[in-house]
């Protein structure tokens, strides 16, 4: 239960692992941009194959990518036949009289399925590769030149860094709270749901009021430490741009290119 | 080092002051426990130092500056070191290392040198084979060896204490105390505040607070002289202490100097 981190991280030591978070982030969202460009199903073999060689070279396995896809079976089950009744077509292959299966509804609800599947596993590659810290050191270096529209990127990152930090902390606060009123006679177990939400407030309520006490120590902690904001403030660890860095956004550019000239072509 | 002159300081909407009319001063290199029962004033005392409170009548002055003077707040905190007491709550980061180098980071230092301020303060502490692990994971008296690496890593020439071993366990507090003593042996100056009169035995000077005000400020030896004003503030002299009293009760001839179990047993022996 302590373990559980935001994200699901998978530890490793492979190329994807050790790129910088922000070439990774890059890559996402060129990633995204792709799948996005895409308006023909056959073309999305070309995301579909950038995906699996950056699955391939993370030694990641896919059995994490496809618990990544749970949590939206229902949602792709839905959309998908969704497409199948609705979209509207020429070449009919089976007519029930009320409703016709056409072939351009087949091709559409694949299409956007497998376009959300690709979506999802390919944001899912970076969380999956990079630490949160490292993601949130990441975004706060990124996000650092929307200071001038006075976009707070230390802040942001500096609560992040603290949610992460007070995760496994709470964690075993509501459990202790928790055995606290069980002790006591409270039931969580039983009833309905609307009684078993119900029965979560005593545990909800002292959750509350000792988040608050933290963040009142943390804050004093914090203050004794000489923290006064983001404003000259410097890091340990450095992100570094390298060589690989830079070999792999070219990949990536490469591949939104390809799919330009492919787009543009036919 | 650090000098109180005539400090009252009463909490908004409080009707009494929780400091009343404190003079103390702490030289370099002392290692003075700050004791008292819960209301007695010694955490408000002990956040005085660093400029978390100000008092509402009188000055602090640490290391030459004022804490009153804005200015001077990030040279004041950089220079006193302050441990709490909940050892879960003064951790910012997940991973040991980026916990303790938050501190210099705040600072503006230079990336190596924090790296080398880093692996300093987490082997003073004796905890440089913890540096990459993640901080939830740690016992409490090795959370709050953590803190005071974190804090060292600002270099600084105080360290308060406030109540740091409250939340511990035996073998936690007795971590912590052994960490401290050593701090204090390469030259640092320690403020302790703390309910355990146990702790104070290895101590410099004891300063007993009551009701906002100093009752008795002397070495270990003098203060446990007074058993019965400590009684009064509502404070349980080390067991050793009331041993070495029920014994010369009933005529054995102890010195004074007898605090600790050792120096107990070194004078009994003879005797027997």
């Amino acid at each position: 239960m302590r373990d559980i981190t935001l994200g699901q991280y998978v530890a490793g030591n492979s190329v994807i692992h050790k790129l910088d978070p922000r070439t990774k982030i890059a890559m996402m969202i060129l990633y995204i941009a792709m799948t996005f460009l895409v308006k023909d199903i056959w073309f999305l073999a070309i995301p579909f194959v950038y995906l699996v060689i950056e699955l391939v070279l993370s030694g990641i396995s896919l059995k994490y990518i496809l618990n990544s896809l749970k949590p939206i079976r229902f949602l792709l089950i839905l959309m998908f036949l969704l497409n199948l009744f609705f979209t509207k077509g020429e070449n009919v292959w089976l007519d029930l009289g009320f409703w016709k299966l056409t072939d351009e509804a087949v091709l559409q609800s694949f299409f956007l399925s497998i376009r959300i599947v690709l979506l999802v596993a390919g944001a899912s590659m970076l969380t999956l590769t990079t630490s949160p810290i490292a993601l949130t050191d990441g975004l706060e270096k990124l996000l650092t030149p929307l200071k001038i529209f006075h976009f707070p990127a230390h802040e942001l990152a500096m609560m992040m860094t603290i949610a992460l930090r007070f995760v496994p902390t709470l964690m075993d606060e509501s459990e202790k709270i928790r055995n606290a009123q069980m002790s006591r006679g409270a039931d969580f177990e039983s009833g309905n749901i609307f009684k078993r939400v119900k029965s979560m407030i005593p545990i909800l309520i002292p959750l509350f009021v000792s988040s608050f006490r933290k963040a009142d120590d943390l804050a004093i902690a914090m203050e004794s430490r000489c923290y006064h904001g983001g404003d000259g403030r410097t890091r340990m660890h450095q992100l570094k741009f390298r060589k690989e860095d830079l070999f792999a956004i070219l990949i990536t550019l490469l591949f939104v290119a390809a799919l330009i000239v492919i787009l543009v072509l036919f | 080092m650090i000098r109180f002159d005539h400090v009252t300081f009463q909490y908004e909407k409080a009707f009494t002051p929780a400091l009343s009319d404190i003079d103390l001063e702490i030289k370099e290199n002392e290692f003075v426990a700050i004791v008292g029962h819960n209301g007695s004033g010694k955490s408000t005392l002990a956040k005085h130092v660093n400029g978390l409170l100000l008092p509402t009548q009188g000055t602090v002055t640490v290391c030459g500056m004022q804490t009153s003077d804005e200015d001077n707040i990030l040279r004041i905190r950089q220079n006193v070191g302050m441990a709490f007491q909940n050892p879960d709550n003064q951790l910012v980061t997940t991973v040991v290392e980026e916990d303790v180098a938050f501190g210099p980071e705040n600072l503006g230092v230079a990336p190596d040198e924090i790296r080398i301020r880093v692996d300093d303060a987490l082997a003073s502490v004796g905890m440089t084979d913890f540096a990459t692990s993640a901080v939830h994971h740690l016992s409490g008296g090795q959370k709050q060896r953590i803190a005071i690496a974190g804090i060292l890593a600002l270099k600084p020439r105080i360290l308060v204490l406030d109540e740091a071993s409250a939340m511990l366990d035996p073998s936690g507090r007795a971590e912590l105390l052994e960490t401290v003593h050593k701090l204090h042996r390469e030259g640092m100056t320690i403020l302790m505040v703390t309910q355990y009169m146990e702790e104070t035995t290895g101590c410099d000077r004891i300063v007993v607070m009551k009701g906002g005000k100093v009752v008795l400020d002397d070495t270990p030896k003098e203060v446990f002289k007074h058993t019965d004003i400590l009684m009064e503030s509502n404070l349980v002299p080390p067991e050793t202490v009331s041993v070495r009293n029920a014994l010369r009760s009933i005529g054995y001839a102890l010195s004074d100097s007898v605090l600790t179990a050792e120096l107990l047993a070194e004078e009994v022996c003879p005797l027997l």
